[in-house]
């Protein structure tokens, strides 16, 4: 009798099901309750946008690529400081390889946005249709696009993908020329489905005109054959549109609080505490402009306008002063600020003696030389982030423009450049030529995020300036350099990527 | 009466007569023969010791003796391998005696899963260690009590941290991604944390080895097993057993970096710009002190015939090297148990709590609060403080930071209350059938705070930061076994039938926020902080269950022949939908060799046993959830259509059903050995066992899946090894004796297939980060197939190019200076290619024990990363360097850090673990029943040709062997101690 109790017992635990397995979630959603509300449907879209929040800053790389090499803006190594394996130099000398941290994480967030887009593009597929849920998905295929333009831009040729799921693991490159006319397609094809709003967070009618704007501006880039008349039309599509106008001031656009500036058509809308990711200031600032602003963190002293790009504006341009910050240096008190290691007050030079400054250089030289940049407000009491947002897409980009493509086929632009110069304080042009308009599109557009693009067009990207190509080393004439090499780790990961495209 | 005044008359008159002289009238002499208890031969050469004195005798080859004595006192008989009398005697006598032979080791019984066997009868590689062989020197933690003791345990430790504990890795146990440490099963509480034992409260430790005898665990198993017994207290009156002891710890070695002069003589060398600071600091010495530690344990215990008893409580303060670092615990426990139903049921209880205080301090990475970084990169001609007594601050760099500032200024503290339960009934239904129920409940409940104030510790301004956060996790366990036992002719079978079911739940919360207004507030009150994000709080949850059924089998006839064998089907909410459930079988079998009728001539040996096992055993420690697609919030993003703040959600992994748990298949073969009556004994062990399934994280290309990451099983590996323990009684005699054990291991791990998710032949490992260091290919570890695990696979360094880059072999054969376009060779294995650890304890004029123990590795290779760091002269003047960066300087060197093969060094070492000298105090009061007082220190010596710190690094994981300066520095430690018995 008693010896029955252990079977007994076995079978009891059967019954009571002491062989449970079932896993119990409680900090996550099972794929099986997510979307779990019209709310979290409805915000399914937004991640997309999210995906653009890495670009500022070192995560995406997407903006110090284009900043960097080219020849408005440096990061001069400073003794121990922003050496950081050559990382910031081989980009402004051209001598990038393929295993880079710019190469090598831009093409990783690019494809994040892509691929985030495409899954959302498929779940909202998945939804029961409706004309919002439509909008919704043209929507995203805009936001999509874009990521691709930034993809052909800076890297060339590269798979096209238009969904997330049955894709092959390792797929091929798709050609500049036919991804180009796959985003004109599409967004041309989408225009009527975008939302006919000035929204600067949203993928608007105008966002969707910006963008083809750029794509057809740089057709010649990217396929061989210009449209300059396109990219005028989309121009003008914005400008005449009579939602944005032309801000009073050169400042307007760029301060803290600019996400209702007339101006700016799309931008990524950063907040210092909620979406971080824009912090330029520390890069550039010096370890003590802290003081001149009230920061709660101290800068980094890294990055500096390039002298030859601070000459070409003249002293009386508004710009000058309003982009730079250079001379003798007060806290906010207006004291002079004494720089702790020279023991003097601090006076930025705007000349930087060389791009790798090393002990032999003198603290002055080392610490104190380049003209910082403050084009984005930096407001009293700033955090490492600013709430600055960045704009992507601007009215004044698109005056210029207008101007260039009226320039290139033969006529006159300078009812769309003169606005631009008068507001800065400065004389107009009589007949700009295309070298007028490169020029004051660097002076204008400086540290945009467009000067890359812009040399690279006017065919100047690869010729030799200030510690590029010249006797303080680098590359130039390398034609190579126009696109940066698909990343190491992509290719290791899809072989299929060194192979041609199709 | 009238005899006893005569004696004394007698001595005192001899006394005054024959001052120095023997007192001869009082003289008699004992003699006698003495003979072996079981046998009944005569025993040559006995000890026979006058008790309190030196003078004594040895029996003759017949085993006749006699012995002169001046007045009453004992005699002490003694024999090796039999068990001493004491014999009182005050006249003229004919004593034999006979000597019965001590309870061979082999009769001892070990502690096996869920179960004991006596020593002869295992068929598995199962080491045992009882307490009393844990020897001298200070175990802060119970692990490092084994630490060189079993062949084929690993314990290392990185460092000296008193928060941090000791790493095992038993038989080469590795996996990709999965927890290779064993299981610890405490008072029969599976997955039981060893830091809340009191190395004083230990019995002993039973460490199953091979697959067969880990088996029985399942899923649990395949990295070895460590069960720790406490001790429970045995019959008779009470004991009361105070411990206490002190330390003094140092740090054993410096980095070696440049002094103050010598910076200036650099910079005057050189022509350099540079501001001297003006002082002379060491910025080593700074931050580092003697650390003294303090330990006091109090235990109680005793027993009737069904009942016992054991109570401690301990109370232990560990003072760290480095300042700022220290772990306060104090321990109470109690074992409880009692016979009932005329001996038939069985119940036993202990309860445990502990609580612990940590101070720490960060040292892990390159960041401004890591102390060690700061300490070693520091200019030593920056002064530590200025005039008026506030810190030094100079922005010489970025992230140059004052360490004392930072050691001074930041509160990183944790309080943990942990709390162990375990009740255990075992009832005897029939002559042989017992039945068990096992209940057991941890629940370790910890808080943690953390502040820096605003604005005053860092160089560069700072926005200063508090954080509080609590983390709870709780174990249950439940276990029915039934165990049948019977024996017919000779003819003996054990069976054992059991459930097993275990959840694990955990959580955790934490706020934290920046800008404090108060720096009395501290992390007390975060609400008075001005800046509060939304990932400034958060919260997590989850659970995970482990169900097991098993049963075992043992059988053996006439104690000649052994054949076991066991199974296991566990399941655990971990696997994948279609894989939750798995069988894990093993097989054994012994032969007694020296119990065979050919053997019993041969008398010299008095153990051969010859043993072979097999068994499968599985991992599941990896984390929850991984077989199926949860969705997480990925931040806060503003939604454009309201232009209010929204949180996106997104896949964390991707699904994989097929998730399962990881195998490990293990055949082990033994000879377990005694010789002159186990004067001599050892085992040798040599296995093989293959590990396939491994659980790994990898990353996959999405699309066309869905996330980036996915858990899955994949690649196999393969590991074979050769133990040896051998351990021998060398002198046993009167005054002195000397218990020696050496035990040797030899085991190589390698990697058979990579798996599906690897491209290519080479699984890269081991990547540094750190200053300078650019790109994704700073790795220093190739995981390649049919090669040894933990491989170093770096580029062949050249030269310098002209202008002073690193040059590597390229591809071609030619040179380049791209690391990408460098081709990559095995330069060596940081796993050592032998192990020795030697222990002797030695005692003479029988109070006096020496206890000496030394371990060796030999053939680990070393990665010096921290030289790799810190060799670059561009990182003078301003922060400091090595004195090769000066050499690097002088040959035009500008490359930055960067990986090369010239940084693998051999790291074999000798090192004198401990040595104790302790003595033995028998008091002649009733009161105190003995006292030992000691002395000793542990890590007194290494010997290495290693350039670094030290060339012990932890042996864990894909990659090891990399020395970074983020280590705690290892400490000599000198110790005092009192030990006394009520």
């Amino acid at each position: 009798m008693k010896t029955t109790y252990i079977p007994v017992l076995f079978s009891l635990l059967l019954v009571l099901g002491c062989t449970d397995l079932d896993e119990v979630l409680y900090d996550k959603l099972p794929e099986s309750v997510y979307p779990e509300s019209e709310a979290q449907i409805a915000s399914m879209s937004v991640d997309a946008y999210k995906q653009l929040q890495p670009l500022a800053d070192d995560q995406g790389w997407w903006f110090w690529a284009q900043e960097v090499s080219s020849d408005e803006l440096v990061f001069p190594t400073r003794d121990a400081d922003w050496d950081d394996g050559g990382k910031w130099r081989v980009m402004y000398q051209h001598t990038w390889n393929n295993d880079v941290e710019g190469v090598n994480r831009m093409w990783d967030k690019f494809y994040s946005g892509v691929t985030r887009s495409n899954q959302i593009i498929d779940m909202l597929r998945q939804l029961p249709q409706s004309d919002a849920i439509d909008a919704k998905i043209k929507e995203v295929e805009v936001v999509r696009s874009y990521f691709f333009y930034l993809i052909m831009d800076n890297y060339g040729d590269a798979p096209y993908l238009t969904t997330a799921t049955d894709v092959p693991e390792q797929p091929f490159k798709t050609s500049r020329a036919a991804i180009f006319d796959s985003l004109t397609a599409t967004v041309e094809n989408n225009l009527s489905a975008l939302k006919d709003i000035d929204n600067k967070y949203m993928a608007t009618r105008y966002f969707g005109f910006a963008l083809l704007s750029k794509l057809y501006l740089n057709s010649e880039v990217y396929t061989g054959i210009a449209q300059w008349d396109k990219a005028g039309a989309y121009a003008d599509s914005i400008i005449n549109s009579g939602l944005y106008t032309l801000d009073g001031t050169v400042t307007g656009p760029f301060v803290t609080e600019n996400q209702s500036n007339s101006e700016i058509i799309f931008s990524i809308p950063y907040d210092e505490d909620d979406y971080q990711g824009f912090r330029i200031h520390m890069r550039t600032l010096h370890y003590q402009s802290n003081l001149t602003y009230d920061m709660s963190v101290g800068p980094w002293n890294g990055c500096a306008v390039t002298y030859q790009h601070f000459l070409t504006y003249e002293d009386n341009d508004l710009r000058k002063a309003a982009y730079f910050l250079y001379g003798p240096q007060y806290d906010s008190k207006g004291k002079p600020i004494i720089e702790s290691v020279i023991g003097a007050p601090l006076n930025l030079d705007p000349v930087i003696p060389a791009i790798r400054m090393d002990a032999t250089f003198t603290p002055t030289e080392i610490r104190t030389t380049g003209a910082r940049i403050r084009k984005y407000e930096i407001k009293k009491g700033a955090k490492e982030n600013l709430s600055n947002d960045l704009p992507l897409f601007r009215l004044t980009d698109f005056y210029l423009i207008k101007a260039e493509c009226e320039i290139r086929l033969g006529n006159n632009g300078d009812e769309w450049i003169n606005p631009i110069r008068e507001r800065a304080g400065v004389d107009g042009f009589t007949d700009a030529t295309l070298d007028d308009l490169l020029a004051e599109r660097g002076r204008e557009l400086f540290a945009e995020g467009v000067r890359r693009q812009d040399l690279i067009r006017f065919g100047e990207f690869t010729k030799v300036w200030w510690a590029k190509g010249d006797e303080q080393g680098g590359t130039s004439n390398d034609p190579t350099v126009k696109t940066f090499p698909i990343p190491k780790w992509a290719t290791d990961a899809n072989p299929n990527l060194l192979l041609d495209a199709e | 009466m009238m005899r006893q005044a005569f004696s004394i008359w007698k001595a005192f008159l001899l006394l005054l007569l024959f001052i120095p002289g023997t007192a001869m009238a009082q003289e008699f002499t004992v003699s006698g023969s003495i003979t072996d208890k079981s046998t009944g031969e005569t025993l040559p050469a006995v000890n026979i010791l006058i008790k309190g004195t030196t003078t004594g005798k040895t029996s003759d080859i017949d085993g006749n003796y006699s012995i002169i004595m001046n007045q009453p006192g004992t005699l002490v008989f003694s024999y090796v391998g039999y068990q001493s009398q004491e014999i009182p005697v005050d006249k003229t006598a004919v004593i034999n005696l006979q000597l019965e032979p001590i309870v061979s080791a082999l009769e001892e019984v070990i502690i096996i899963g869920y179960g004991t066997q006596k020593k002869a009868d295992k068929t598995g590689a199962v080491a045992h260690i009882t307490s009393e062989e844990l020897g001298g020197g200070v175990l802060t933690d119970a692990i490092q009590g084994i630490q060189s003791k079993v062949a084929g345990v690993l314990v290392t430790k990185k460092g000296g941290d008193p928060n941090t504990g000791f790493a095992v890795k038993i038989r080469g146990a590795a996996g990709f991604s999965s927890n290779t440490q064993p299981l610890y099963v405490i008072d029969g509480v599976p997955n039981a944390d060893p830091t809340t034992v009191a190395p004083e409260d230990i019995e002993s430790y039973s460490i199953l080895k091979d697959a067969a005898s880990a088996a029985i665990y399942g899923s649990q198993g395949s990295n070895g097993v460590i069960i720790i017994t406490t001790k429970k207290g045995l019959e008779g009156k009470g004991t009361l057993q105070f411990n206490m002891n002190f330390s003094a710890d140092r740090v054993a070695k410096k980095l070696d970096l440049l002094n103050a002069d010598e910076i200036r003589k650099y910079v005057d060398d050189n022509d350099l710009n540079f501001s001297d600071g003006g002082a002379n600091v060491d910025w080593q010495d700074e931050i580092y002190r003697t650390g003294f530690t303090q330990n006091y344990n109090l235990n109680y215990s005793g027993g009737t015939e069904r009942s016992s008893y054991y109570g401690s409580v301990t109370h232990s303060i560990w003072e760290g090297v480095m300042k700022g670092t220290q772990k306060d615990r104090t321990i109470g426990k109690v074992n409880l148990m009692h016979k009932a139903l005329n001996d038939k049921l069985t119940l036993s209880g202990s309860i445990s709590g502990t609580f612990e205080d940590n101070d720490y301090e960060n040292y892990d990475g390159w960041d401004k609060d890591d102390v060690i970084y700061q300490a070693l990169s520091h200019n030593p001609t920056d002064p530590v403080k200025n005039p008026d007594g506030s810190y030094y601050k100079i922005n010489r760099a970025y992230n140059y930071e004052n360490p004392m500032a930072v050691i001074d200024g930041i509160d990183n503290l944790r309080s943990a209350k942990r709390f162990f339960g375990n009740f255990k009934a075992d009832m005897e239904f029939l002559p042989g059938l017992t039945g068990g129920i096992n209940f057991g409940y941890t629940r370790d409940d910890s808080e943690s705070s953390y502040f820096r104030p605003k604005g005053t510790i860092y160089a560069t301004a700072d926005n200063g930061f508090g954080k509080k956060g609590y983390d709870n996790l709780q174990q249950k366990l439940f276990e029915l076994t039934g165990n049948y036992l019977k024996s017919f002719d000779k003819h003996n079978l054990n069976l054992m039938l059991g459930y097993s079911w275990q959840q694990k739940n955990w959580n955790g919360f934490y706020a934290q926020a920046e800008n404090p207004q108060s720096d009395f507030l501290k992390y007390n009150n975060l609400g008075s902080f001005i800046d509060i994000t939304s990932s400034s709080i958060s919260s997590w949850a989850g659970e995970s269950r482990l169900i097991g059924f098993f049963g075992r089998a043992q059988y053996n006839f006439d104690s000649r022949y052994y054949l076991a064998g066991s199974i296991r089907r566990d399941g655990s909410t971990k696997f994948g939908v279609n894989n939750k459930w798995g069988w894990f079988p093993t097989v054994s079998a012994g032969w007694n060799i020296d119990k065979e009728a050919f053997m019993s001539s041969v008398s010299v040996i008095s153990q051969l046993k010859l043993r072979v096992s097999y068994g499968v055993s599985g991992n599941q420690n990896i984390g929850e959830y991984h077989s199926q697609v949860v969705f997480q919030p990925t931040g806060v993003a503003i939604d454009p259509e309201t232009g209010q703040q929204v949180t996106t959600f997104g896949p964390a992994w991707n699904e994989n059903p097929d998730l399962r748990w990881e195998r490990t298949a293990e055949t082990n073969i033994g000879l377990d050995f005694a010789l002159l009556k186990s004067r001599i004994s050892g085992t040798i062990e040599v296995y093989t066992k293959e590990t396939s399934d491994l659980l790994g994280e990898y990353q996959v290309p999405v699309p066309p899946n869905l996330a980036k990451t996915k858990f899955a099983n994949s690649g196999n590996m393969r590991n074979t090894g050769i133990e040896l323990f051998i351990q021998a009684f060398a002198v046993d005699k009167t005054n002195i004796s000397w218990k020696t054990s050496l035990n040797i291991t030899h085991f190589k791990t390698t990697i058979g297939d990579l798996g599906e998710y690897v491209e290519g032949e080479v699984r890269r490992d081991g990547y540094l980060t750190g200053r300078g260091l650019i790109g994704d290919l700073n790795y220093v570890t190739g995981n390649i197939e049919n090669e040894e695990l933990g491989s170093f696979y770096l580029p062949k360094y050249l030269g310098l190019s002209s202008d002073g880059y690193f040059l590597y072999e390229s591809e071609t054969g030619g040179a380049t200076r791209e690391l990408n376009k460098a081709k990559r060779y095995i330069v060596g294995s940081p796993a050592p290619n032998l192990e020795i650890g030697w222990s002797n304890t030695v005692t003479f004029f029988k109070h006096f024990e020496l206890d000496l123990s030394l371990r060796t590795m030999i053939g680990n290779d070393v990665y010096n990363a921290t030289r790799m760091f810190f060799d670059y002269p561009g990182l003078l003047p301003s922060t400091n360097a090595v004195p090769d960066a000066i050499d690097w300087k002088n040959q035009g060197r500008t490359q930055v850090p960067a990986i090369a093969d010239i940084y693998v060094e051999d790291g074999s070492f000798l090192r004198i673990d401990y040595v104790s000298l302790g003595y033995n105090i028998i008091p002649k009061g009733k009161i105190v029943r003995n006292v030992k007082v000691y002395v000793s220190s542990n890590n007194l010596l290494t010997l290495t040709g290693y350039s670094g710190v030290d060339p012990e690094t932890t042996v864990e994981g894909l990659s090891f062997g990399i020395d970074q300066y983020n280590v705690y520095p290892k400490t000599r430690t000198f110790n005092f101690g009192v030990t006394a018995n009520f």
